[in-house]
Parts: C-alpha cells; structure tokens; sequence
C-alpha cells in the first residue's frame, strides 16, 4: 500500500494547510479501508469478536498512513476524517437495520436478545444522528466535537488538535452538546 | 431557535454550573431576562445531571452489527454452505441464512463464538444434547440438520445447521401487539404448541433451560418452533454449581447481555440443578407476559429481577387483563410456583391443562343466548337421541389406553319433517363433521350402518331411524347414538337433538332449539348440541374436552346448499370419483364464495390428476380464507398450501405430522402424509403412512390409492395388485388403480390385461390418459410414430377447458422422450406446443429439460429462471428438476464433470425423480470414461422399475450400461445388455438416431 499511504500523508497534509478540495479525496480512501477492515477481520477471527470503534479507526491508521509518520498533527487529522466516515458508516448501517425492521419484511431468526437490543440501538443512533443534524445549524462546532469524540473516539486533547481550539472549548463545547443532545433525545422519545 | 440564542443559553449554562445547586435558580432568576430563557438553560441544567454517561463510549455494539452485516456478501461459504445473511447475532455467536448446497435448501447456521467452545468437554455435552435433541423430529422444535467443526487456518468453529424458520420471534410478536398483550387464544395456542414442545423434550430426558421469547419462532401459519436445545448447556459450568453463579450469564462480552434473568425458574437463580419443572416454570412466565404485556418478575437490575424471581408473586392477572378467566389464573399460578415440588410436575400435564382451557376458550367466546321455551312445539323427537356430553367426557376419560371400535357413536338419520329436501342429509354431515373434528371421538362409518342394514334385512338405501339406529347400536356394541328432529314453526325451524344410551336405549337428554331462518339452521344446530349438554349436567370442565367446534358454520358454511354440494363431493371423492367430485366441489364454491375447506379440497384433486397451476390456486385461495374454519380445517388447508401453492414439502410434512397427532382418529392427514413421502421418494415411509391411514378410516379411496403406488413404485407389484383388489370389494376406485395394473400388465407383456384397463376408461371424462399410457408403452419400445400418434390424440382430447395443462404435460412429456431418441426437431416443437397450451409447473420443467438436451441452452436457461421465479420454495423442482435440467445443459455443452457436481442436490430424492439424475449421471460418467460408475447408475434405473415404468430411460438404460461395460473391458455383460436393449426395441422405428448408432456399435462390437 506505499503509493496510497504517501498519498494519504500527502492529503492529509495538504488538508491541515486549509485544502478543502484534500478531504474529498481522503473520504473515500478511509471509507472503503474501513469496510474492508471489518470483513477481513470477521473471517480471520473465530467468530464473535468484533473491532471496537476506536480500533478500528487506529487500525486504519496503521494500514494507509503508516507508523512511518510521526507527526502527531497528521495524526490527528486521520482520526477527524475518520470520525466522520464512522459517523457515516455505523448511522447509515443503523438506518438500514432500523428500516428493515419497520419494514416488516425483515428476514430475523433472532435465537439471541442481542439482535434485538441491536435494533432499538440502531433506532438510538439514528435519533441521535438527526439530533447532531440539528446541533450543526445551532453550533457547528459543538456538533464537530461530539462527531470527533464520539464516533472518532478523540480525546479531549486530540479533539482540541484537530479543531485547532484549546482545551477548554472542546470540555465546554462537549458539555452543553452532551446536555442538548440529551435533552432532545428524550424529548422526542416522549412525543 | 437560532445559533445566538444558543450561545447565549451555552454561556449561562456555564455560569450557573459554576454554582453550588442551591444558588442556581437565584442566579438564572436574575440573570435571564424572560421566563423562556430561564426555563431553556434550566432544562439543560436538568439534562446535564441526567446524562452522565450519555455518548461517553464510542458505539462499539453498533460498530460490530456492521462489521458482521459488512461481512456478509452473498458468496462467503462455510463448509458446505452458502452464507446468504446475518440473522442474528449475540454472545451465543451468531446465526447466518445459508443454503445447503450439497441438498440445496434453505438452512440456518449458527457459529459458535470462539470463547464459548473453548471447553471441550462442554462442547462434547452440548452436541450430545442437541443431537438429542434433534432425534425428536416433533413439528414444534426446530430440525437440527448438522452439528459440526469446520477447521480453518485460525482454528475450528463449531457450528449446527438446522432448519430454517421464517417469520418473528415470540418477542417480536409480543412487541408488536397492542399494549404488548396478545389475544387470549393465541397466547394460548403458543403456549400450547410450546407445551408440546417441551413434552416430547422431557419425555426423551431433555430440559431446554433456557424458554425466552427470543427462543421461540412463530411462522406465518402459526405454527410455533422451539429453538436451541440444549444450547444452554454451554454456557454452564461443568458441574452443578452450589454457589449463587448464574448459568446463563457467564461469558458475556463487554457491551453484551448474554442471557436474562428474566425466565428463570428459582431453582436456576439459585445455581442448583434444573430439571423438566424449570421449563415449566419459564413456560408459564411466557404465557403471564403473552397475556397480560408485562413480565411477572419486574426488576431494572439483573439483581432486582433476580430476587423478584426467588421471592416476589406475580401480580394477579387482573390488574391487567380484564376479565381474567380463573382458569388461566389458577394454570400459570401452578406452573410459577416457586417449589418446584409444588408446581405442575409433569409438562404433560400443563399441556393437557392448556388444551383443555384452550378448547374451553375457542367454543365459548360466543355466548348462547337463551331460547325461546316452547310449549307446544310440533316437534317430534326421533326415539334416539343424544349424550354428547355424557358420551364425549366418556371418551376423554377412556382415552388411555387408545379407543378401540367399540367405543364409537353412531348418528342416526334426521327426521326432517319441512318438506325441504335441502335438509336431507345436509344435518346428519354437518353433525358428523362436527362431532369427526374431535380427536377423541369416532363415528360409526357409513358403509358398516349399511352392511349392517343388510344383515338386518333392510334394505342398504333405507332411512335409518332412531328405532333401526338402537338395533345398529345393539348388533354392534356401540356405547350411543344420536339422532334429531327438524319440523317448521311458521317461517321458523325447530331443530329436535337427543341422546340416547345405545344398551338401555335410556334418553340421556335432549334438546330444542329455533332457528328464525333457513340460513340459520346449521348455527342453531351448533347451538343445540351445547345446550343439550350443558342441560345433561355436564360439567363445563367435560364439555371443554370435546374439542369439537361448536359452530358448524365456521367448519364450513352457513350456507344449506353450498353444504349440500359439499357432501356429495366428499362421497365422490372418498370413493375415488374424483373427476365426477370436482364439479360438485365448484358448485359449493359458487354458492358460497368464502367456502374455505372446499377450494383446498379442490386444490388437492387437481394437483393429484396432473394440474399444478388449477391446484396452487385453489390451494392459495383457501389459505386466504383459513381464519374462518375450524382448527382442524386450517391444517388441512394450510397442508394443501404447501403441498400444492408453495411446494414447500418439508413444512407440508410438518403440518401434517401435527395434524395427526392432533387428531388421531383421521384417516386423511396420514393419507396425505404418505403422498408426500411418494413424492419425494420414501416409499418405504408412504406405505407405513398410508396402512396408518387405512387403519384409521377403511373407507377412504386417497388412502388406497396411496398405497397401490407407494408398493408399486417398490416393485412390490403383486401386493399393489392385492391392494386394488381389496379397495374394488370395498366399492373404492381410482384411475390410477388402472394406471398401475396397466404399467403391471405392460411389465407381463400381457397384452389383454393391458387393453382391459383402457376399456375401462373408455367413455370417462379423463378418457385422455388412456392414450398417453399407450404412447408411453410405445415409445417404451421406440415405436416412435405410434407414440407420437396416441401422444397428438391424448393432447387433442385434453387440450380445452380445466385440463389444458394435462395437454401440455403430455407434449412436453413427448418432447423429453424426442430429445432423447435424437429427434431434436420433433423435441422442439412438442416444447413448443407444450408452453403454447399452458405455462407452469406441468410444462416448464419438461420442456427445459427437453431443450437442455437439444443442446438449446439458452432456452433452457430461460425457462428454469421462469421457474424457480415463479416458484422460489418448491421442493421438487428445486431439488430434482433444476439440478436435472442445469446438468443436462452442462452435459451438451461438453463440462460432464460439472454435470455430475451439479445433479448432486437431487440425490435426495432420485428415487422420485422417474430416473432422470441417474441417466444423466450414468451418461456423464460414461463421457469421462468411468465405466464403473457409469454402470452402477444405469443399474440403478434397472433395478427399480416401479419407479417409472413406463419411462424410455429405462431400455436406454440398458444401452448405457452395455457402453459402460465395454468401457471397463467386460465384453459379455456388455453383450448381455445389448441383447436386453435390442429385444426392448425389436419393433423400434429403424431410422431413430439413438438406433442407428446402436446398431453401429453393434456392428463395432
């Protein structure tokens, strides 16, 4: 994978210096690593053990930058692209569990709960998603940090990297979205 | 609102965090200039306290539904199985839709999570369990299909296939009921089928351990499986624990409830040793949470509900289910128990609890209404009458061991004094299919009253009154009768029912009833039948045993005529005329469009005379209609469903299984069973079947006719002849007892016997199939021309109305043979006439395989894709015909390995298949040069005639054997079975190109 591990340090870094047109190009290239991570993955371990989010997107990491690259910034900006493909990925993965469900043609043999509990989880994220949406129009940014920490996995610290803000904001930021994005939740849980 | 108003909310939010709580609502007060402001950032305030660890943690759960759905592309294959989808996944492992592509059908695998079958021993007891288990073979547990380890590079993984059920799991249904509260009478229906369930289980020394609504499937026919036996095995430790550790919640990853507290029994809570009564208990936790949409141990914690299990009652039914019935009350209150000593200590009798209770629900939820008394009714009472109470709670009690004869009832004629001759005979059938439905009582068969009339001296046609009825019952030991009255009241009817006791001939009770109209005469009748016995005396208790529906019209129809119509078709068709039948069966139908039982009825006799497309839809229309029957009705309609609109055989067999064990007085159910065996080529198991369903009912012409060729296909042809026999003294017929003695006579080379069968078709309706015997005898012996000769008028004579499809079996049934013989011209358009005339399950296959085999691939392509499109479930055609039909194309195209690969599924069911997978094969084998194998397959055609004895394979067959002879060197078996070829073909059209390069290799030889 040489050719698309410079390229992806190359993206990246053209991305930090304020190239919008780099992200673009970068989504696709991480997207699609993610999906074949996880069906590599499902075939090469005895069944039932999964990557957690978080490993996932380090794994990624590894295969299309590489361990080559040291600087912590380029890091930090995988990781914000990659939240943001995980945000795609798993909302548009629950959606679709969740449709199927609606549906009511779902084929399930469920023998456990979990495929259940799955299912109202995914109703959860896709609520939850449409929420972001909304947060978005009210605080991109707060929208930004919840994206970045809680699909990504960000620390505060890594958070504050990638948005180039102090730590502070990203703790401030992070605790009135959280509050909001409670409080939408459950409101529209009760209507 | 707008991003402002947001940032300047976030700010006070803020500020007043910053605060000690009791200052805040101070500050804001001051702080915020209006009340909507103030309340915002209080809200989020009291959002903030609550989300404590709201979105702290990624979305692992989520990420790993993905990774397994990513996982999935159709194409990843697992032994020897297809995955297709994820269908669920938990800390178990997870279950995948796959198909069986050695078998080719539909299965469900479950892959053992790594961590749970690190235990080898553990593992070791699970498998002996589940195969335990799958010995079963009961229709409410799941068909385990394989047990097994699939070996990788990174280690084993276990996995079982088993039968795959579609539909909804138990908590789905629950879920989706109104206030989570399912009906009263399907609650207790599943819970009566899961009671079965775990019956069989426990008989055979099988606990489930772990009965959750999650285990439980129920399909669209309603017939519920119980899943995982003995699967919670592996997750227990070895030995019985005595600590307080919980069997089903180890080995939990992180993020997963594995298992629930919720459906264990105290004793599991505890960690002690389960048994039978721990299912029980699970089961009636079930059936609390069906009823009433909330679990009776209520707990948020595992520990709460841990504890509410062990020491908490369930609050009672009524809080909310209104109306409970005390009966279910007292049921679930015994199977909750919490000393297992005290609850119900046997599943049987649960079971036999909840059916009772459930037949009490099904023939009460109308209430009667009270008559009318009438004083000076003209009623004349016939002297018999009825005890159907008495005589029904009789037979429960009695019912270990199994009735015998003697313990049967006899119905006495009506005495119909209205002058309309509508009611002749129409109460009587419509009493007797009532009284039939009850698994534990039988009638007196029609034909023995009659014999018996004639040892009377009466004459076998005369009425039998009660007076003639008590001497029947004296002459024949018989326990009772029954016998009833109807007589007009103005525009009214009065309907007269009375029991009598067949030794004393004591009245044990009678009954009037008013009907205000004709139409409702057959529900009044229902309606007398109840009274009588509640005015008997009888307990409701013992009238709850007869599991008879009281309510005729639901069994049938409202309407007299339709039921008139009716019972002459049953008399038709019970003696074998069933061309005459079917258009009685359709005048029920028009006079009664939502006649259920009647489209179903018809489905079958069509689908048994060679229409497929007439016999799905029929068979559709009455399971669209199957909520308006009895209980019984609805498995017989749903078995014609499978049989006859899906094809889908293995779920057919089920609903048949529990149609007869249900109702182990009908002969009908294993008739039907054995047919579907012969379909799929257990003959041996359609013979046991259908002396099942002779024993049951002697009077039953599909039962015959099931065994004549069920022995027939085994070569047992004299015992077939001795079957017919005996049926013929019985007054039972059926065109294919002729079938058979022709096919027996042709085999005789007996010339005379073969032409007495086609007289004695001469002039019947189905005239037709005379001629199609005659070519196929003709093309047996490669007289072409006369084949094609007697084919053109068997398709001539066919070829309009309802049997147009019987045409276009036969003209595609030519173009196989034509295809074979190497008259590819003729073969293409016998296909085409064949589709011209109709285009279905009759024609399709036949003539796909006929193109295949012209070498036609694409076309043949074409057709099997319209075919399995229009039927994705059916059995036959999945497993024998498109494996035929694709090893066909691949064998013209040159790839005979691939067609041998690909005629695997249909080895299953070869037997059923008229030769066609072992000639295929035996000519693929002889194409790669294996003489031996190519031997054995043709050897297989040779040796099992009875399978299809009139088919052109079978002298081919000795063809084919003669080159795989010669290709292993054996010259004179080679000779020997050239010679039997050329003396099958002494009259064989000279210029046939399978005969002209016979004869070469003749020469050659």
């Amino acid at each position: 994978m040489e050719t698309s591990s410079e390229s992806v340090s190359q993206l990246l870094q053209r991305w930090s210096d304020g190239d919008k047109g780099a992200l673009d190009q970068l989504m696709p290239l991480v997207y699609g690593e993610l999906r074949r991570m996880a069906r590599r993955y499902m075939w090469q371990q005895p069944s039932g053990h999964m990557l957690q989010t978080t490993a996932l997107i380090h794994e990624a990491y590894l295969r299309l930058v590489g361990q080559e690259e040291k600087r912590w910034e380029s890091r930090a900006h995988f990781f914000g692209v990659a939240a943001q493909a995980m945000r795609h990925i798993l909302v548009d993965y629950a959606r679709a569990r969740h449709a199927g469900k609606r549906g009511g043609d779902a084929r399930v043999v469920s023998l456990e709960e979990a495929a259940i509990v799955s299912e109202e989880r995914a109703a959860e994220l896709v609520a939850l998603d449409d929420a972001l949406l909304e947060l978005a129009g009210l605080s991109p940014r707060q929208s930004r940090v919840v994206e970045l920490r809680y699909f990504g996995g960000l620390s505060v610290t890594e958070t504050a990297d990638v948005l180039k803000v102090s730590s502070d904001t990203v703790t401030r930021d992070w605790n009135q979205a959280k509050a909001w994005l409670h409080h939408e939740l459950n409101c529209s849980l009760e209507t | 609102m707008t991003p402002e108003r947001y940032e300047k909310i976030g700010q006070l939010y803020h500020a007043a965090l910053e605060l000690a709580p009791a200052d805040r609502a101070a500050f804001l007060a001051e702080a915020c200039g209006d009340d909507e402001l103030r309340r915002d950032v209080a809200s989020l305030i009291a959002s903030h306290e609550q989300a404590d660890n709201f979105i702290e943690q990624p979305p692992d759960d989520v990420a790993a539904g993905w990774q397994a759905a990513a996982a999935s592309p159709p194409g990843r294959s697992f032994a020897h199985y297809q995955m297709f989808s994820l269908l669920g996944r938990g800390g178990m492992g997870e279950v995948w839709l796959a198909e069986d592509t050695k078998l080719g059908r539909k299965v469900a695998v479950k892959l053992l999570a790594g961590d749970v079958t690190t235990d080898v021993a553990c593992v070791r007891r699970f498998a002996q369990e589940a195969r335990a288990a799958s010995s079963l073979n009961h229709p409410n547990i799941i068909t385990i299909y394989e047990i097994g380890e699939a070996v990788s590079e990174n280690g084993g993984t276990h996995y079982i296939a088993t039968e795959y059920v579609e539909g909804e799991t138990l908590r789905q249904r629950i879920a989706s009921a109104p206030h989570q509260q399912i009906r009263l009478a399907e609650a207790l229906d599943v819970a009566t089928q899961i009671a079965a369930a775990l019956a069989a289980a426990h008989e055979a020394g099988i606990v489930h351990r772990d009965i959750k609504p999650e285990n439980v499937m129920m399909r669209r026919d309603r017939i519920v499986k119980v899943l995982d036996f003995g699967l919670a095995k592996l997750t227990e430790p070895a030995t019985p624990a005595v600590d307080t550790q919980l069997p089903t919640l180890t080995g939990t990853e992180p993020g997963m409830l594995m298992g629930t507290p919720r459906y264990m029994s105290p004793e599991q809570a505890r960690g002690e040793k389960v048994d039978a009564r721990t299912d029980i208990f699970s089961l009636g936790i079930l059936l609390y949470e069906m009823v009433t949409g909330r679990a009776p141990f209520a707990g948020t914690t595992m520990s709460e509900a841990i504890a509410a299990i062990l020491r908490d009652e369930p609050p009672p039914l009524a809080e909310s289910l209104a109306d409970a019935p005390p009966e279910l009350e007292r049921i679930i209150s015994k199977a909750l128990r919490k000393d297992r000593a005290a609850r119900y200590q046997t599943t049987q009798d649960l079971l036999t609890d909840l059916k009772e209770f459930k037949q009490l629900i099904e023939s009460g939820t109308r209430p009667v209404r009270p008559r009318r008394v009438m004083r000076k009714a003209p009623v004349i009472v016939a002297a018999a009458g009825l005890a159907l109470a008495a005589i029904v709670g009789w037979f429960y009690l009695n019912r270990h061991p199994a009735l015998t004869e003697k313990d049967t009832i006899l119905l006495a004629d009506f005495e119909n004094k209205t002058g309309d001759e509508i009611f002749d005979g129409a109460l009587k059938q419509a009493l007797a299919i009532q009284l039939q439905s009850s698994p534990f009582l039988n009638l007196f068969p029609e034909p023995r009253v009659r014999q018996t009339m004639g040892l009377m001296g009466r004459a076998p046609n005369e009425r039998v009154t009660a007076e003639i009825a008590g001497e029947i019952c004296v002459r024949n030991n018989l326990k009772a009768l029954i016998a009833g009255a109807i007589a007009p009241l103005g525009s009214h009817y009065v309907i007269t029912l009375e029991a009598i006791n067949g030794h004393s001939g004591e009245s044990l009770g009678r009954q009037q009833v008013e009907a205000e109209s004709r139409e409702q005469v057959l529900r009044a009748l229902s309606q007398a039948a109840s009274q009588l016995r509640e005015k008997l005396g009888e307990s409701l208790s013992s009238i709850q045993r007869s599991n008879s529906p009281l309510y005729v019209e639901q069994a049938t129809t409202s309407k007299l005529e339709a039921f008139k119509a009716w019972s002459l078709a049953v008399e038709n068709s019970y003696s074998g005329r069933v061309i005459e039948a079917i258009p009685l069966y359709k005048r029920a139908i028009a006079l009664d469009p939502e006649f259920a039982h009647a489209y179903s009825v018809l489905s079958t006799l069509y689908g048994n005379t060679g229409r497929p497309g007439l016999a799905a839809e029929y068979a559709e229309k009455g399971y669209k209609l199957r909520d308006r029957v009895s209980e019984y009705e609805k498995l017989r309609i749903t078995n014609f469903y499978y049989a006859f609109a899906t094809g889908e055989l293995s779920n057919r067999i089920e609903v048949l299984k529990l149609l007869n064990t249900t109702y182990p007085r009908d002969g009908a159910g294993p008739a039907d069973l054995a047919l579907t065996y012969r379909q799929i080529g257990q003959f041996d198991q359609a013979v046991e079947e259908a002396h099942e369903a002779i024993r049951r009912n002697p009077n039953f012409a599909p039962s015959h006719r099931a065994l004549v060729l069920a022995l027939f296909h085994l070569n047992h042809f004299s015992e077939a002849k001795d079957t017919i026999a005996l049926a013929v003294q019985q007054k039972i017929n059926h065109t294919d007892f002729h079938y058979v003695l022709y096919q027996i006579a042709f085999i005789d080379g007996d010339l005379g016997a073969m032409q007495e069968q086609i007289d004695w078709l001469s002039g019947k309706p189905d005239e037709y199939v005379a001629s199609d015997w005659q070519s196929g005898s003709a093309a047996f012996a490669g007289q072409w021309r006369k084949a094609q000769e007697s084919a053109s008028r068997a398709i001539d004579l066919a070829a309009h109305g309802d049997t147009k499809e019987i045409a276009a079996r036969y003209a595609t049934e030519q173009s196989m043979r034509g295809a074979i013989f190497g008259d590819y011209r003729r073969a293409k358009e016998d296909a085409a006439q064949g589709l011209k005339l109709a285009r279905g399950r009759a024609s399709l296959p036949r003539a796909a395989l006929a193109l295949a085999l012209c070498g036609e691939a694409g076309q043949a392509k074409s057709l099997i894709d319209e075919l399995v499109k229009l039927y994705p479930e059916d059995t036959v055609i999945h497993s024998i015909w498109a494996p035929a039909i694709r090893a066909a194309i691949e064998l013209q195209r040159g790839n005979a390995a691939q067609a041998i690969e690909l005629l695997q599924p249909a080895s299953r069911y070869e037997a059923a298949a008229e030769f066609w997978p072992q000639y295929l094969r035996g000519v693929s084998y002889l194409k790669l040069k294996r003489g031996m194998e190519a031997a054995a397959e043709f050897q297989k055609i040779l040796d099992n005639r009875g399978q299809a004895a009139l088919s052109s394979l079978y002298p081919l067959a000795n063809l084919g054997l003669a080159r795989a002879w010669d290709l292993v060197g054996d010259a004179s078996r080679s000779r020997k079975a050239q010679g039997d070829f050329f003396a099958a073909w002494k009259d064989a059209d000279s210029d046939l190109p399978i005969m002209i390069e016979a004869r070469r290799e003749y020469e050659k030889r």
